[in-house]
């Protein structure tokens, strides 16, 4: 449900503030995510416990940042 | 047009300087690294692949959750350690869970039995390739090893008077091979190593921590010859992870699946041995390769040596029990390679059992079924799931089956990887003459005014360039690198491993490696800087991986390698036969460039994460059967048909009074240390000598070679 979704990302966003590159990263997923309909519950579900094991591990002490390495586009 | 970011972070504040270069490269596998939702606007457009990267720092990151990765993890987590360990598979799951027979320990509940006894037994076993100063530690650490386990609360079987029984094993002995067979395997009916694991398991989640579980480590973070950490694949998310620490500790198991039949599970790919070949670093001993005896024909599932320790007995077409042929003493109970090249003998000479006459026959029914339900209830159902057969009425069928691998990532006796530095010489060594002891206590074979280029006596500490002597002797250390268990190579086994030695391995090197640590560093201790974008090329290989478009699959590639490795690097190898092999294998390691993926996702793809396995054991692969190639003599567990004796530096069937001691170039009692060129497949040798003397000479002397028989 999207209440749910809400406090979720509150807990993202609480536990990135301190460390670098959390925040665009939490936003990013929110929002690549939030065109899920709101019936595909296995869906939904499945990424609520995933979120869940990723929360923990970003509350964790020992992670210290996110990055992102990319790969530019091919040229053509 | 594609733009280049280069990231850099200036230390007080974590801002990202960008500079936007004009596209130079053609190749558009370069990937480059930021700190995420910084300054992407410039690069954005250009984009079409990103990986989010998440950076962990730890004190010590452990590398497999098998047996010794869990008894290191929880040893470093005890010491106050800030610890990870990072395992593609949970921890119950690694394949020491499969491990049957027994551990061995002098704990002397079943006869009165010494550890030096036991030392004894292990040196003779690895046919003097094995460390006597890593063989005398484990040896002597083994009954407070057992102990310790049984304070953990495994549950081992008991004897009446409730002491841990024992049970007989191949190649042990009493009072230095001339008191007859010792019974000193503690076992768990014949689960020991599910009963291991589990037990560990339970006993690691007292401790605090932190399993990243399912991760596949893809390489080691190296920088200027220092291991910085590992980074791996989050299998679940497709996340890569960076952990960053002063330790890391390699405990990822065998890579049994190189070969088309063998004991080992399917996830025993080499992968530490093949991150460390990815990183410039030697392995050692890797054509060791031990064939099991008793694997069932046809399915390769194990069948426990302890069931020959419970007196069971092999026996050929004619009903005989063979053994008493070619082991008169030890009979069924001899060494492993020994039994094993016996049943090939029997098979090759005709007198195989079976239809095809292609396997030989283990016997069982003479035992008292109470006995077998009791001592062997895991074997009686396997025997009865894989063969179809009841042990209390019929013979198993059984054939030698690749087990183990002596061979692994180098270490000295404290766990600590070591790279040689055998370079050529150029000075005369001013204090060493000819007929003094060395160090090592090997004796200097001649010096010479002219400038040579190595020692005899074939070690660095007596070297003019190591001015202080390093307990290493010559062996540099690897700074931040350890290893233990089956993915190193002490070298406790040397040429050949005595059965219920491996679990003793895994204990006791777990714990060694978590008290060398401790001994040298402090918990909490800054991390040394690390380059941004430390683990590209990595990240760079996994996406080449996942977008490939050869024509080959994996599986067929997979297929070639085991079949050749099968038939080219077996249980008897003649020269001919392995260079044809090398020339093959060379081959199939080029056809990797040619291999087609099929799952284009990232998460939980498994299509992927074999092809990653496939190329860890690809290296494993050219490494074992090019210096198998190479070995031209038999010992232990690599015999040679064209060179069927053992070559040490005197020659040991004969008196050493009036013997010219041999170079060390001119013998084979030496370890190879093999490199792979990952883009190439080009393997390179070098050897470097073994370890003669314990760490206390008073105590434990060290024994000579002498000949093997059983």
């Amino acid at each position: 449900s999207t209440v749910k979704t809400a406090s979720f990302s509150i807990l993202f966003l609480r536990a990135g503030q301190t460390k670098p590159g959390f925040l665009p990263r939490i936003r990013d997923e929110f929002r690549q995510n939030s065109n899920i309909k709101k019936t595909d519950v296995m869906h939904i579900e499945y990424l609520y416990r995933r979120g869940q094991r990723q929360l923990d591990q970003l509350k964790d002490v020992n992670t210290k940042q996110l990055g992102t390495f990319s790969k530019p586009q091919a040229e053509s | 047009m594609a733009a280049v970011c280069i990231a850099s972070r200036v230390l007080t504040k974590k801002v990202l300087s960008s500079k936007a270069l004009p596209a130079v490269s053609q190749s558009s596998r370069k990937l480059h690294f930021s700190i995420y939702g910084k300054s992407n606007a410039k690069v954005s457009d250009g984009i079409s692949t990103q990986y989010p990267v998440v950076d962990h720092e730890f004190d010590a990151v452990v590398v497999g959750a098998g047996g010794a990765g869990l008894r290191a993890a929880f040893g470093l987590s005890e010491a106050g350690f800030n610890t990870a360990c990072v395992t593609k598979l949970f921890p119950t799951r690694s394949h020491t869970v499969a491990a049957q027979g027994g551990i061995n320990a002098a704990l002397g509940n079943m006869e009165n039995d010494d550890w030096r006894w036991h030392f004894y037994d292990t040196v003779k076993g690895s046919d003097w390739l094995g460390d006597q100063d890593a063989i005398h530690y484990m040896t002597e650490q083994a009954p407070h090893a057992v102990v310790e386990l049984e304070n953990f609360g495994m549950p081992f079987s008991r004897t009446d008077d409730g002491k841990i029984y024992q049970r007989a094993f191949g190649g042990q002995s009493l009072k230095y091979g001339k008191g007859g067979q010792a019974h000193r395997c503690c076992c768990v009916a014949d689960r020991t190593g599910h009963s291991l694991l589990h037990t560990l398991y339970g006993r690691s989640l007292r401790y605090d921590t932190s399993y990243f579980v399912e991760y596949f480590a893809l390489d080691l973070l190296m920088e200027d010859g220092e291991c910085k950490g590992v980074i791996a694949l989050c299998m679940e998310d497709g996340s890569i992870h960076r952990f960053r620490s002063k330790n890391t500790v390699i405990a990822t198991g065998g890579y049994g699946r190189t070969y088309f039949s063998c004991t080992s599970a399917h996830t025993s790919t080499g992968d530490g041995n093949a991150m460390v070949t990815r990183a410039g670093l030697p392995c050692q001993d890797l054509e060791f390769v031990q064939f099991h005896p008793t694997g069932i024909y046809g399915a390769g599932c194990l069948i426990t040596e302890g069931c020959r320790g419970e007196g069971g007995i092999l026996i050929n077409s004619e009903g005989e029990r063979f053994m008493e042929r070619y082991a008169p003493n030890a009979k069924d109970l001899a060494s492993r390679d020994v039994v094993s090249r016996s049943i090939t003998i029997e098979i090759r000479e005709g007198r195989g059992c079976g239809p095809e006459k292609d396997h030989a026959y283990l016997q069982l029914h003479h035992l008292p079924p109470q006995q077998l339900a009791t001592r062997l209830p895991g074997i009686s159902e396997t025997a009865m799931i894989f063969a179809g057969v009841d042990v209390t009425k019929e013979p198993i069928p059984v054939l030698p089956t690749v087990h183990y691998n002596m061979g692994g990532i180098p270490t000295n006796y404290k766990g600590q990887v070591t790279r040689s530095t055998l370079v050529p010489i150029f000075f005369i060594h001013p204090q060493v003459q000819k007929g003094k002891k060395c160090r090592l206590g090997s004796t200097v074979a001649r010096t010479s005014a002219v400038p040579q280029a190595f020692f005899y006596c074939g070690c660095l500490s007596c070297s003019p360039q190591v001015i202080t002597h390093t307990p290493e002797e010559g062996d540099k250390v690897v700074p931040g690198l350890f290893a233990c268990g089956e993915a190193a190579c002490a070298s406790v086994h040397g040429a050949n491993r005595l059965g219920a030695n491996s679990l003793l391995d895994l204990v006791v090197f777990g714990r060694a490696c978590a008290h060398t640590i401790t001994d040298i560093c402090t918990p909490g201790e800054k991390l040394s800087p690390l380059k941004p974008n430390a683990g590209e090329e990595s990240v760079a290989n996994l996406d080449r991986l996942r977008f490939a478009n050869g024509s080959l699959r994996t599986s067929e590639i997979r297929l070639n390698m085991q079949k050749t490795m099968q038939n080219h690097a077996a249980v008897f190898r003649t020269g001919k036969v392995l260079k044809e092999g090398c020339d093959k294998m060379d081959a199939v390691y080029q056809t990797l460039d040619d291999i087609k993926t099929f799952d284009r996702g990232i998460v939980w793809n498994t299509d992927l994460v074999e092809t990653l396995e496939l190329q860890n054991l690809m290296l494993n692969a050219v490494q074992t059967i090019n210096s198998a190639e190479q070995r031209q003599e038999s010992r232990g567990a690599h015999s040679r048909e064209d060179f069927k004796d053992r070559e040490d530096e005197y020659d040991y069937t004969k008196p050493l009074a009036g013997q010219q001691r041999k170079p060390i170039e001119q013998h084979w009692r030496k370890h190879t240390l093999s490199t792979v060129d990952p883009k190439t497949g080009k393997v390179t040798l070098k050897y470097r000598p073994v370890i003669d003397n314990s760490l206390d000479a008073e105590d434990c002397a060290a024994v000579p070679p002498a000949i093997r028989s059983y």
